[in-house]
């Protein structure tokens, strides 16, 4: 009867764990790895790494989803839900944004993302704005690997606004 | 010493409730802990009975009561309280979260699937309650006919529930116009069942099916609309 004492408090133990850890993950930070180098140089700066960068991502910016120009999210594809995609935010609601055929608004509920690297980047310039239930999360920190573990900053860049 | 060999009752002090007792007090008998064995933590007076040779030789059968050093006692019952609705509430999130919840409706969008109009509007009481499964967010196997829970494209903090009507590659055929869309990929068709009353694609546009939050599969309140929803294929939904 000891055993099964000692075996049954092990479980407990592990499950108390495991379910701390799924419901921290679920709702307020995670890591994740970054493939491909659309946001070169900020994630992923060279083809040849050995490993791919991790990010640091934070989930308490969907209570209330306070977003701003700037930040780089994590979000469902919407082309394929099955993906995740990081960009980063250019434009939010209400925003002109100048493409081909002109300048459109960034309707409201929405907003339009870009990649670091212009060139080999699948973003809104493709699938258009997104809506802001997409995202899925917002990347705060580099945690790995070690030599570029910095804070992920903010940037605004300055020609994708029209007006 | 001398002992009888006479059962003797002996108010100990516990310094683990689980196991070790400290044999002590007064009727002269050896005092030294005992590994008596394991005692059920919500018996308050378990009675043990470990046999226990004392250095007289003499058999010793004590009868334990378990009692609680006065300033142990209240703290480690609140204690464990705390660990057990903590463990409960992670539990009941890990479950709303991933498997299944429950949501009220709002709204006359679905009726008469949900909140028809025959039934008084009273509130939150009235309002017919679903289970939303989350399970299959997992590998995303909606199909036409689904009623989702989504959130809103333009107002990314409300929730809306509808039925799906076209998925990727479908055409539809716009209302009021002789044009025809075609559905684009991870996206989908959703309306009501109550097109009068319902704010739905035809007002928005299709939606990334990243947006879904869950499938309805059954009403669970008020007692006499128990009962599963099933896949409606609506009739003149899609156009060609």
């Amino acid at each position: 009867m000891g055993t099964k004492n000692i075996i049954w408090n092990v479980c407990k133990k592990y499950l108390t764990i495991g379910l701390v850890g799924i419901t921290l993950t679920d709702r307020y930070a995670g890591v994740c790895p970054i493939r491909g180098s659309s946001m070169s140089p900020t994630f992923n700066p060279s083809l040849g790494s050995f490993t791919d960068d991790y990010v640091f991502l934070e989930k308490f910016c969907l209570d209330k989803y306070k977003f701003s120009h700037g930040d780089v999210v994590i979000f469902s594809s919407p082309t394929n839900y099955k993906e995740r995609c990081v960009k980063r935010i250019v434009a939010m609601e209400g925003d002109y944004i100048s493409n081909v055929n002109g300048a459109s608004k960034v309707p409201e509920g929405h907003c339009w993302v870009e990649g670091d690297n212009s060139a080999s980047s699948f973003d809104s310039r493709s699938f258009g704005p997104i809506p802001l239930g997409l995202i899925h999360g917002r990347v705060t920190h580099v945690i790995w690997p070690p030599q570029r573990m910095r804070k992920v900053d903010r940037r605004i860049r300055e020609d994708g606004l029209a007006f | 010493m001398t002992l009888t060999p006479e059962q003797h009752q002996i108010s100990i002090f516990t310094h683990d409730h689980l196991r070790k007792f400290r044999v002590g007090g007064g009727l002269g008998v050896c005092s030294q802990t005992v590994e008596v064995g394991y005692v059920r933590k919500r018996k308050r007076s378990p009675s043990v009975e470990a046999p226990h040779m004392c250095e007289d030789g003499y058999r010793l059968i004590v009868t334990l009561i378990c009692q609680f050093d006065t300033n142990m006692g209240t703290p480690s019952f609140l204690w464990n309280v705390c660990k057990s609705s903590f463990a409960c509430g992670l539990i009941g999130l890990t479950i709303s979260d991933r498997i299944a919840s429950i949501v009220p409706v709002q709204g006359f969008s679905m009726s008469p699937t949900f909140n028809p109009y025959n039934s008084r509007p009273l509130g939150l009481f009235t309002d017919d309650h679903v289970l939303v499964e989350k399970h299959c967010l997992k590998d995303y196997k909606f199909s036409h006919g689904d009623v989702v829970v989504f959130c809103s494209p333009s107002s990314y903090k409300e929730k809306h529930i509808k039925r799906i009507t076209a998925m990727p590659g479908d055409w539809i055929s716009v209302p009021y116009s002789y044009d025809a869309v075609k559905i684009p990929e991870g996206h989908c068709w959703v309306e009501g069942d109550n097109p009068t009353n319902s704010l739905d694609s035809r007002s928005f546009g299709p939606i990334p099916l990243g947006l879904i939050r869950g499938r309805v599969t059954h009403i669970l309140w008020p007692p006499q609309r128990v009962g599963k929803i099933d896949r409606k294929l609506p009739g003149g939904g899609l156009g060609f």
